[in-house]
Protein backbone atom coordinates (compact mmCIF):
# COMPACT_ATOMS: atom_id res chain seq x y z
CA UNK A 1 0.00 0.00 0.00
CA UNK A 2 1.33 3.26 -1.16
CA UNK A 3 1.20 6.73 0.69
CA UNK A 4 1.12 8.21 -2.65
CA UNK A 5 -2.06 9.49 -3.94
CA UNK A 6 -3.63 9.02 -7.96
CA UNK A 7 -4.00 12.21 -9.13
CA UNK A 8 -6.44 13.35 -11.87
CA UNK A 9 -5.38 14.36 -14.57
CA UNK A 10 -4.71 17.75 -15.74
CA UNK A 11 -3.85 18.99 -11.94
CA UNK A 12 -0.20 18.92 -12.92
CA UNK A 13 -0.51 22.34 -14.48
CA UNK A 14 -2.27 24.00 -11.22
CA UNK A 15 0.18 22.43 -9.08
CA UNK A 16 3.15 23.92 -10.46
CA UNK A 17 1.40 27.76 -10.75
CA UNK A 18 0.73 26.69 -6.97
CA UNK A 19 4.55 26.02 -6.32
CA UNK A 20 5.33 28.71 -8.02
CA UNK A 21 3.01 31.45 -7.23
CA UNK A 22 4.83 30.82 -3.61
CA UNK A 23 7.92 32.37 -4.99
CA UNK A 24 10.59 31.93 -8.00
CA UNK A 25 12.01 28.64 -7.83
CA UNK A 26 14.27 26.50 -10.72
CA UNK A 27 12.76 23.35 -11.62
CA UNK A 28 13.92 20.69 -9.55
CA UNK A 29 12.85 23.09 -6.70
CA UNK A 30 9.31 23.69 -8.15
CA UNK A 31 9.67 19.60 -7.93
CA UNK A 32 10.85 19.40 -4.11
CA UNK A 33 8.19 22.28 -3.60
CA UNK A 34 5.11 20.37 -4.43
CA UNK A 35 6.71 17.24 -2.93
CA UNK A 36 6.66 19.84 0.15
CA UNK A 37 3.54 21.52 0.12
CA UNK A 38 1.94 18.21 -0.58
CA UNK A 39 3.12 16.43 2.28
CA UNK A 40 5.01 14.19 -0.27
CA UNK A 41 1.98 12.69 -1.60
CA UNK A 42 2.16 13.57 -5.05
CA UNK A 43 5.52 12.94 -6.86
CA UNK A 44 5.98 14.05 -10.46
CA UNK A 45 7.78 12.36 -12.28
CA UNK A 46 11.06 14.45 -13.37
CA UNK A 47 11.33 14.32 -16.92
CA UNK A 48 7.44 15.47 -17.07
CA UNK A 49 7.47 18.76 -14.88
CA UNK A 50 9.47 20.79 -18.63
CA UNK A 51 7.52 20.14 -20.67
CA UNK A 52 4.48 21.09 -18.70
CA UNK A 53 6.67 24.37 -17.63
CA UNK A 54 6.84 25.06 -21.60
CA UNK A 55 3.61 25.08 -21.68
CA UNK A 56 2.93 27.23 -19.11
CA UNK A 57 5.59 29.76 -20.39
CA UNK A 58 4.12 29.44 -24.05
CA UNK A 59 0.60 30.39 -22.79
CA UNK A 60 1.94 33.31 -20.81
CA UNK A 61 0.81 32.07 -17.32
CA UNK A 62 4.87 31.88 -16.37
CA UNK A 63 7.77 33.65 -17.25
CA UNK A 64 11.56 32.47 -17.45
CA UNK A 65 14.64 33.98 -16.54
CA UNK A 66 18.18 32.45 -16.01
CA UNK A 67 19.84 33.10 -12.35
CA UNK A 68 21.88 31.56 -9.57
CA UNK A 69 20.50 29.27 -7.45
CA UNK A 70 21.34 28.68 -3.63
CA UNK A 71 23.48 25.89 -4.61
CA UNK A 72 25.62 28.93 -6.55
CA UNK A 73 24.17 26.84 -10.07
CA UNK A 74 23.33 28.81 -13.06
CA UNK A 75 19.25 27.50 -13.12
CA UNK A 76 16.14 29.13 -14.95
CA UNK A 77 13.78 30.88 -12.92
CA UNK A 78 10.47 30.90 -13.06
CA UNK A 79 7.87 33.34 -11.46
CA UNK A 80 3.91 33.62 -11.94
CA UNK A 81 2.38 36.46 -14.73
CA UNK A 82 -0.86 38.47 -14.14
CA UNK A 83 -2.17 35.98 -16.40
CA UNK A 84 -1.03 33.12 -14.33
CA UNK A 85 -2.14 34.40 -10.83
CA UNK A 86 -5.48 35.03 -12.68
CA UNK A 87 -5.40 31.60 -13.90
CA UNK A 88 -4.53 30.27 -10.82
CA UNK A 89 -6.74 32.09 -9.02
CA UNK A 90 -10.02 30.15 -11.28
CA UNK A 91 -8.53 26.94 -11.13
CA UNK A 92 -8.15 26.91 -7.63
CA UNK A 93 -12.14 28.16 -7.13
CA UNK A 94 -13.03 25.15 -9.59
CA UNK A 95 -11.15 22.78 -7.90
CA UNK A 96 -12.71 23.64 -4.25
CA UNK A 97 -15.82 23.63 -6.19
CA UNK A 98 -15.31 19.70 -7.52
CA UNK A 99 -13.82 18.82 -4.06
CA UNK A 100 -16.59 20.00 -1.91
CA UNK A 101 -19.06 18.41 -4.54
CA UNK A 102 -17.55 14.96 -4.35
CA UNK A 103 -17.33 15.30 -0.43
CA UNK A 104 -20.79 16.17 -0.32
CA UNK A 105 -21.98 13.56 -2.58
CA UNK A 106 -19.59 10.87 -0.68
CA UNK A 107 -20.52 11.67 2.54
CA UNK A 108 -24.31 11.52 1.43
CA UNK A 109 -26.89 9.18 4.05
CA UNK A 110 -29.57 7.24 2.50
CA UNK A 111 -32.14 9.36 5.21
CA UNK A 112 -31.03 12.52 3.06
CA UNK A 113 -32.20 11.11 -0.32
CA UNK B 1 -6.19 37.20 -28.67
CA UNK B 2 -4.82 34.19 -27.32
CA UNK B 3 -4.59 32.62 -30.65
CA UNK B 4 -2.33 35.58 -32.00
CA UNK B 5 -0.26 35.01 -28.72
CA UNK B 6 0.25 31.50 -29.82
CA UNK B 7 1.04 31.76 -33.23
CA UNK B 8 3.91 34.05 -32.32
CA UNK B 9 5.33 31.69 -30.17
CA UNK B 10 5.51 29.20 -32.29
CA UNK B 11 6.96 31.54 -34.69
CA UNK B 12 9.42 32.91 -32.62
CA UNK B 13 10.16 29.05 -31.47
CA UNK B 14 10.65 27.81 -35.02
CA UNK B 15 12.97 30.95 -35.93
CA UNK B 16 15.49 30.48 -32.42
CA UNK B 17 15.02 26.42 -32.50
CA UNK B 18 18.63 26.19 -31.63
CA UNK B 19 18.73 28.48 -28.79
CA UNK B 20 16.11 26.60 -26.95
CA UNK B 21 17.35 23.14 -27.76
CA UNK B 22 20.40 24.63 -25.96
CA UNK B 23 18.43 26.51 -23.14
CA UNK B 24 16.77 23.15 -22.74
CA UNK B 25 19.87 20.87 -22.68
CA UNK B 26 21.36 23.51 -20.13
CA UNK B 27 18.20 23.31 -18.12
CA UNK B 28 18.10 19.55 -17.47
CA UNK B 29 22.09 19.18 -17.17
CA UNK B 30 21.46 22.12 -14.22
CA UNK B 31 18.28 20.04 -12.77
CA UNK B 32 20.77 16.61 -12.81
CA UNK B 33 23.47 18.56 -10.73
CA UNK B 34 20.91 19.82 -8.45
CA UNK B 35 19.61 16.47 -7.86
CA UNK B 36 23.04 15.16 -7.70
CA UNK B 37 24.16 18.21 -4.74
CA UNK B 38 21.21 17.00 -2.71
CA UNK B 39 22.66 13.28 -3.39
CA UNK B 40 25.81 14.05 -2.65
CA UNK B 41 24.77 16.14 0.76
CA UNK B 42 23.26 12.63 1.92
CA UNK B 43 26.45 10.85 1.73
CA UNK B 44 26.96 9.75 -2.11
CA UNK B 45 30.42 10.20 -3.81
CA UNK B 46 30.10 12.92 -6.18
CA UNK B 47 30.25 10.70 -8.96
CA UNK B 48 27.93 7.80 -7.90
CA UNK B 49 25.68 10.58 -7.29
CA UNK B 50 25.62 12.36 -10.69
CA UNK B 51 24.98 8.68 -11.94
CA UNK B 52 21.87 8.40 -9.82
CA UNK B 53 21.10 11.64 -10.90
CA UNK B 54 21.05 10.99 -14.32
CA UNK B 55 19.31 7.40 -13.37
CA UNK B 56 16.23 9.03 -11.58
CA UNK B 57 15.98 11.88 -14.13
CA UNK B 58 15.82 9.15 -17.07
CA UNK B 59 14.15 11.46 -19.32
CA UNK B 60 16.70 13.36 -20.46
CA UNK B 61 18.74 10.07 -21.73
CA UNK B 62 15.63 9.63 -23.90
CA UNK B 63 15.46 13.39 -25.05
CA UNK B 64 19.52 13.03 -25.82
CA UNK B 65 18.41 10.15 -28.15
CA UNK B 66 16.37 11.93 -29.96
CA UNK B 67 16.94 14.50 -32.35
CA UNK B 68 16.99 18.09 -31.77
CA UNK B 69 13.98 18.56 -33.36
CA UNK B 70 12.31 15.65 -31.80
CA UNK B 71 13.44 17.39 -28.42
CA UNK B 72 11.62 20.59 -29.67
CA UNK B 73 8.41 18.60 -30.19
CA UNK B 74 8.25 16.44 -27.42
CA UNK B 75 8.44 19.94 -25.50
CA UNK B 76 6.01 21.93 -27.55
CA UNK B 77 3.45 18.99 -27.54
CA UNK B 78 0.35 19.90 -26.48
CA UNK B 79 -1.02 17.04 -24.32
CA UNK B 80 -1.99 16.74 -20.76
CA UNK B 81 0.96 16.04 -18.53
CA UNK B 82 -1.43 15.26 -15.83
CA UNK B 83 -0.46 11.71 -16.02
CA UNK B 84 2.82 12.58 -14.80
CA UNK B 85 1.52 12.34 -11.55
CA UNK B 86 1.67 9.07 -10.64
CA UNK B 87 3.42 6.99 -8.44
CA UNK B 88 6.50 6.12 -9.34
CA UNK B 89 5.27 2.21 -9.69
CA UNK B 90 2.42 2.93 -11.98
CA UNK B 91 4.79 5.76 -14.13
CA UNK B 92 7.05 2.66 -14.60
CA UNK B 93 4.50 0.41 -15.71
CA UNK B 94 2.76 3.02 -18.21
CA UNK B 95 6.50 3.70 -19.76
CA UNK B 96 6.65 0.08 -21.13
CA UNK B 97 3.16 0.76 -22.51
CA UNK B 98 3.36 4.56 -24.28
CA UNK B 99 4.87 3.23 -27.35
CA UNK B 100 1.97 3.34 -29.49
CA UNK B 101 -1.49 4.72 -30.51
CA UNK B 102 -3.93 3.52 -32.89
CA UNK B 103 -4.66 5.91 -35.81
CA UNK B 104 -8.31 6.01 -36.29
CA UNK B 105 -8.01 7.51 -39.73
CA UNK B 106 -5.68 4.76 -41.42
CA UNK B 107 -6.99 1.47 -38.81
CA UNK B 108 -3.31 1.34 -38.26
CA UNK B 109 -1.18 1.52 -34.85
CA UNK B 110 1.58 3.66 -34.98
CA UNK B 111 4.63 4.87 -32.68
CA UNK B 112 3.63 7.50 -29.88
CA UNK B 113 5.54 10.25 -30.21
CA UNK B 114 5.22 11.51 -26.84
CA UNK B 115 6.68 10.80 -23.52
CA UNK B 116 3.76 10.99 -21.38
CA UNK B 117 0.71 9.39 -23.19
CA UNK B 118 0.14 6.72 -21.28
CA UNK B 119 -2.21 4.20 -22.24
CA UNK B 120 -2.69 2.95 -18.13
CA UNK B 121 -4.93 -0.51 -18.52
CA UNK B 122 -5.07 -0.69 -22.22
CA UNK B 123 -4.82 -4.56 -22.69
CA UNK B 124 -4.16 -3.62 -26.68
CA UNK B 125 -1.15 -1.61 -25.44
CA UNK B 126 0.56 -4.96 -24.81
CA UNK B 127 0.37 -5.71 -28.68
CA UNK B 128 2.70 -2.65 -29.10
CA UNK B 129 6.22 -3.55 -29.43
CA UNK B 130 8.53 -1.57 -27.30
CA UNK B 131 10.91 -0.89 -29.08
CA UNK B 132 8.97 2.04 -30.01
CA UNK B 133 9.02 0.86 -34.39
CA UNK B 134 6.11 1.66 -36.42
CA UNK B 135 3.77 -1.03 -36.00
CA UNK B 136 1.68 -0.34 -39.62
CA UNK B 137 2.50 -3.48 -41.12
CA UNK B 138 2.97 -5.46 -37.60
CA UNK B 139 -0.22 -5.12 -36.07
CA UNK B 140 -3.59 -4.42 -37.20
CA UNK B 141 -6.67 -3.39 -35.11
CA UNK B 142 -9.94 -2.21 -35.85
CA UNK B 143 -12.09 -0.55 -33.25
Amino acid sequence: MTDQAQILPGTLDLLILRAVSLGPMHGYGILLRIGQISANALLIEQGALYPGLFRLVRQGLLKASWGTSDNNRRAKFYELTAAGRKRLREETDNWNRLAAAIACALSAQPEEI
Amino acid sequence: MKLLDSLRFRIATFFQRSQINAEMEEELRSHIQHRADDLERSGLARAEAERRARIEFGGQERFKRGSPGRIRRQFCRDSDTGYALQPARVAQVSRIHNHCRFDAGSGNWRERRGLWGIERDDPSAAECAPGGKPLRNRARKRI
